[in-house]
């Protein structure tokens, strides 16, 4: 028999529901992203309906991590990895509400035309989709240098979001009847660059687990 | 600063031809809790047993080399007196193991043969080092009693009393608690933090979750070597040496 099956087993448990969630929070992003660009409507409201779907897995991972911890009593890498799986859980369920906040904001802008920005917030999005993509992979594989990777691609999210924020303000300043259209846009930028930040949070998991050292890569 | 109760350098212990420790370098810090773990026959039993020289009385054919400074003095020595050293190194083991005699006698025993003869001062002594292991509430209305009338967990506490008693500076401790059902375990373990700075307490177990439960450092013992001395809670959080890891996360042992 293989030294402590058990734990094995309930950590293998673990980690399908995190890619369980995973799979979950990039469709719901992906899913809020679509609605917004061809605006629709019932498309935004599916995201929005869907992410109990992703509370009842976190909800899951608290309460297995919990019996595995307190059944197995796992140390070193073992109880490192299963507060990661916790930590995870709880970033992926923000980026499913961060998706319903970009699919709230869709029904919102109710159908007008997005302006110029559409094109730029939807290189923002395919960029928060790739970083949902790398995070997950470099915690199911424990590949620290894709891990670290995570910063760059933060950094060059947050630098998209200033510019959008920036474009945005001069467009209300032309033209302030659109103010309430470019207040939403705003809201969906940001909601795309906290996507973002869960993403390194999930990376600094992968250096948490492998090192036992704790990083900052979202500084 | 840390000072070191017991201080071994390149320390070996043979049984005949059968080398079971392999040289330790290891400073033991005074007035700590530290825990030895290791899978069945690393030598942690051994090596405890050498600090008191018991290995000694218990075989014929055990060498031993190298150097344990104790109290400035190297035990190895063969000028030293192991009754002596044994009244300032107390030892506790498995199995409880009290004299057929009563309880008072139990913990009297190890002053009177070291000289207190006053029955008053006999009294005192026993009073404050059953108080010191939390026996005392339990048993102060029959001292007089056998000792073999406890429970195993009573038994063992006053076991640890009757090390206590001659005011020892060293508790070693050899799977203390293996006899014992959970709560008399647990009531063992809050005894030992209890002891924690006032004695320096060396406790050997297999129960890797004791360990953490109550040490402030522990060392990892395997095939007679000292793979890693560390803070307890570093070492069973993010080990520094992977054979450690592995044992405690189960791969081996």
């Amino acid at each position: 028999m293989t030294p402590r099956q058990t734990l094995t087993t309930e950590l293998e448990r673990l980690n399908i529901e995190i890619k369980t969630m995973g799979k979950l929070a990039y469709d719901a992003v992906d899913q809020s992203l679509q609605a917004l660009n061809r605006q629709d409507l019932d498309l935004a409201d599916s995201v929005i309906e869907r992410d109990q779907n992703l509370n009842q897995n976190e909800a899951n991972v608290d309460e297995w991590a919990v019996n595995v911890i307190a059944t197995q009593q796992p140390v070193a890498t073992d109880l490192r990895q299963v507060l990661a799986f916790i930590k995870v859980a709880v970033d992926l369920e923000r980026i499913g509400d961060l998706a319903v906040e970009v699919a709230k904001s869709v029904t919102h802008i109710e159908g007008q035309d997005l302006a110029n920005e559409g094109e730029a917030l939807e290189k923002m999005g395919q960029d928060a989709l790739a970083m949902i993509v790398q995070a997950l992979h470099s915690f199911r594989t424990l590949d620290v240098t894709e891990a670290l990777e995570l910063e760059t691609m933060d950094n060059q999210l947050d630098q998209q979001y200033k510019q959008m924020i920036h474009t945005l303000m001069k467009h209300a300043g032309a033209d302030q009847a659109t103010a309430p259209q470019l207040l939403q846009l705003a809201y969906i930028a940001r909601s795309i660059e906290r996507i973002g930040d869960h993403c390194t949070n999930i990376s600094e998991q992968v250096l948490f687990v492998e090192k036992g050292e704790r990083y900052d890569l979202n500084s | 600063m840390t000072e070191a109760i017991f201080k071994t350098e390149n320390l070996k212990i043979a049984y005949g031809k059968n080398q079971v420790i392999h040289g330790i370098d290891w400073d033991i810090i005074e007035g700590e809790v530290t825990a030895l773990i290791g899978p069945s026959g690393c030598g942690k039993s051994t090596f405890l047993k050498t600090l008191n020289l018991l290995v000694r009385s218990m075989s014929d054919d055990v060498k031993l080399s190298g150097s344990i400074t104790f109290s400035g003095k190297n035990i190895l020595n063969d000028k030293i007196d192991a009754i002596d050293l044994r009244k300032q190194i107390g030892m506790v083991f498995q199995q409880p193991n009290p004299f057929p005699k009563s309880i008072f006698e139990n913990v009297a025993y190890g002053p009177r043969i070291h000289g207190v003869k006053k029955k008053r001062e006999l009294q005192e002594i026993v009073e404050q080092t059953l108080i010191e292991a939390y026996l005392w509430d339990e048993v102060k209305d029959r001292l007089e009693d056998s000792a073999l009338g406890l429970s195993g967990g009573q038994q063992q506490r006053l076991c640890i009393a009757r090390a206590l008693a001659t005011k020892p500076d060293v508790l070693l401790m050899d799977e203390p608690t293996s006899a014992l059902d959970p709560i008399s375990t647990l009531g063992i373990e809050e005894l030992i933090r209890k002891l924690e700075g006032q004695y320096s307490v060396i406790l050997v177990t297999h129960q890797m979750e004791q360990a953490a439960r109550v040490s402030d450092t522990t060392a990892f013992l395997y095939m007679g070597e000292l793979i890693e001395t560390n803070k307890t809670s570093q070492l069973f959080s993010n080990p520094t040496e992977k054979q450690t890891e592995d044992y405690i996360t189960g791969k081996f042992g």
